[in-house]
């Protein structure tokens, strides 16, 4: 159910200073330019919770939630996992927490083998953790397919005999498998037709009551996470520019990037007024240098600090703050 | 406003495949009225795409289709026209932008070119003037320094002035009516609010028809006047923006609105699900094509197929035996009056 703030308290995932650049091409030369895909990012994910994590392409959402989970290494900073920080861990070290943290990817087409029978990728998982003896496995992956809504036959079948919705669940299921305390979900239902998607989020509100699961969800569907999620940040050239729970962030939005999104939301509803806030300008290069608030490129607001001064985290109210000198 | 620019009439594209004829689009009629923007929705494979890309007939019709019916256009058939008076309406009367304008563009060209090229082909105008049209037309659609960027090739162009590009090559030559086929789906959602205003606003500055495919209810709520609600190749529901939402009367379009989370809705209600997945066109259930999912059916739906009609009390035309006994379950302003209760079936999964 939606977790209820009083017994919030326990943090399952504190992320500290988080760094993460990439080396690529740069325009019109043979250097290398550093993009910095993540800069500066702290949070914390509470037990029980749903961290819902939005931006646009490119603002560094999705390599947060591999950096997480040491899929690509950090630069610098620390993830600390219930006390432990997993940047510090050895690979072998690392294994017995990959078990707790798992991922559930975009898009089901491509994150399933498809030369294996749903039932034997199910199984995978808890062969590399060495759990159970085969005749456990295949019960427990039987069991995993009734959970996630699929017949037994399922276990028989190849990817691509089964359809966009049907593999996001085996994608589920086998992230599941293993019993995890942490799934960050990466875009989950943004390939999916609205009716599968809406029957994916329930069963991912279902899974989450029954198997006590803490997610990070990352979306670019502001609609969606917001429907989802019990606190929100919202990213912007790899920085976290606003952070709240949803109901404060969508009824008093401070940053004004936040508010560029979420007037950006086509709303349906033909009765609905108008919103007329509209913007010209577009996303500028991460390989650009850009000094001060990263938005400010784009931001009517923008003054003289703003070019020249990178803004601190300001509080709204206890659980909502936005980096913005004038939040 | 009323006079129909294009009218398609029992419209029917089938793909030739090893087993026989697949009729993607089995019977789709729809009316663009001079300076509306009428949206199609619908959910993947129900045939949006293939009609806008029959009514240009963009198929190959050796080899890949069969198209009966009529589209009419200017009170022409396209469906008889030959190749080459085709061509000579493809780009000049009706044109049309797609998806994905990284593919849509060739990538060894200057834009100006590609938009050059496109007066030249259909028009009698000479090279210089048609460059001068090319820079007012980049102006038109949004693009900051068109003098420049009119030499620039589509790689350094961020997806969005992609887009634009291509809004100004299927401008070039003043369009009557434009097909837009899902033409934000691959942009961000600043972005695709840009586009959107973009397309609204030279709807009413030309006057010109748009013909927008899509399967955001957000954007037709926002930029349509009319919608044509298709599943599985044919439309199951037609009306005015305003009655769609505010009483969708089929119940495939009542479960696509009750499955979208909302921005504006009260958070933490479940959303109504309705079970089981789009059924395969060689796989067809006997009468309605919606029964299988449809929480409403009775024996009759089991049966026989439903036409089109008028539905009492509302402007809507709509394809279900039981339109007129489904209740309308208004949705007041921003909120969903549904719940899962009440006398509506549609199993909803609580979380």
């Amino acid at each position: 159910m939606l977790f209820n703030p009083s017994n919030r308290r326990k943090p399952l995932l504190q992320v500290e200073n988080l760094h993460k650049s990439y080396w690529s091409k740069a325009k019109n030369s043979f250097k290398k330019a550093r993009v910095r895909a993540i800069r500066d990012v702290s949070f914390t994910i509470f037990a029980g919770e749903t961290y819902g994590l939005v931006g646009e392409s490119g603002c560094g959402k999705s390599t947060l939630g591999k950096t997480l989970l040491r899929l690509t290494e950090q630069d610098s900073g620390s993830i600390l996992y219930e006390g432990n920080d997993l940047a510090k861990l050895s690979s072998k070290q690392l294994r017995h927490y990959r078990k707790e943290l798992q991922m559930v990817f975009q898009d089901p087409y491509s994150s399933l083998n498809p030369r294996i029978v749903v039932g034997e990728a199910l199984e995978e998982p808890l062969h590399v953790h060495r759990i159970g003896t085969p005749q456990e496995r295949t019960e427990r992956a039987m069991d995993m397919l009734a959970a996630v809504g699929l017949k037994r036959e399922h276990y028989y079948s190849l990817p691509h005999q089964l359809s966009g919705g049907q593999r996001q669940r085996i994608g589920l299921a086998r992230a599941l498998i293993v019993h995890p305390k942490l799934v960050v979900c990466d875009e989950p239902v943004s390939a999916l037709d609205v009716i599968i998607q809406a029957q994916i989020i329930q069963l991912l509100k279902r899974l989450q009551h029954d198997m006590n699961l803490t997610y990070l969800f990352i979306s670019h569907d502001i609609s969606v996470v917001r429907h989802i999620s019990d606190r929100i940040g919202v990213m912007y050239l790899g920085r976290l520019v606003e952070e709240g729970d949803t109901e404060s962030l969508f009824q008093q939005p401070t940053h004004p990037y936040t508010k560029l999104l979420l007037s950006a939301v086509p709303v349906p509803d033909p009765f609905a007024v108008k919103k007329e806030w509209q913007q010209e300008g577009e996303l500028p290069s991460p390989l650009e240098k850009i000094a001060g608030c990263s938005f400010h490129t784009r931001c009517p607001y923008a003054t003289e600090r703003c070019r020249l001064e990178e803004p601190e985290p300001k509080r709204v109210n206890e659980e909502h703050w936005a980096a913005c000198h004038y939040a | 406003m009323t006079k129909p620019i294009l009218e398609i009439k029992e419209l029917k594209t089938s793909f030739k495949a090893y087993n026989g004829l697949l009729p993607a689009v089995d019977g789709v009629s729809l009316t663009v009225n001079e300076g509306e923007i009428v949206g199609v929705v619908g959910e993947s494979g129900c045939g949006k795409s293939v009609t806008a890309q029959s009514i240009l007939r963009l198929f190959d019709e050796r080899k890949e289709v069969k198209y009966e019916g009529e589209i009419s256009y200017g009170g022409v058939n396209l469906l008889s026209l030959k190749a080459k008076q085709m061509s000579s309406i493809r780009g000049n009367d009706i044109s049309m932008i797609f998806q994905d304008p990284l593919t849509s563009l060739n990538p060894v060209y200057p834009i100006g070119e590609q938009i050059v090229e496109a007066m030249l082909a259909h028009q009698r105008i000479s090279k210089k003037q048609a460059m001068q049209r090319a820079i007012e037309l980049l102006q038109l659609t949004g693009i900051p320094s068109p003098q420049e960027r009119y030499h620039q090739y589509p790689h350094q162009l961020s997806g969005g002035m992609r887009q634009r590009v291509m809004i100004a090559i299927a401008l070039a030559c003043r369009p009557k009516l434009l097909i837009a086929d899902e033409p934000t789906t691959a942009l961000d959602v600043t972005i695709q609010a840009q586009i959107m205003s973009l397309l609204a606003r030279l709807n009413k500055q030309l006057n010109m028809s748009i013909l927008l495919i899509t399967h955001d209810l957000g954007i037709v709520a926002e930029t349509c006047h009319k919608v044509v609600v298709m599943y599985l190749g044919q439309v199951v529901e037609t009306a005015s923006v305003q009655e769609l939402f505010q009483s969708p009367r089929h119940p495939y379009t009542q479960a696509l609105l009750q499955a979208m989370p909302r921005i504006d809705s009260e958070r933490g209600k479940p959303l109504t699900v309705i079970e089981g997945s789009l059924p395969t066109l060689n796989q067809l259930p006997q009468g309605c094509r919606f029964v299988s999912r449809c929480s409403y059916a009775t024996e009759k739906c089991h049966s026989a197929s439903p036409i089109l009609k008028p539905v009492e009390g509302v402007q809507a035309l709509v394809r279900c035996w039981n339109a007129d006994l489904i209740k309308i379950e208004s949705r007041s302003q921003g909120q969903q009056a549904r719940s899962g209760g009440e006398d509506h079936v549609i199993q909803s999964v609580q979380s």
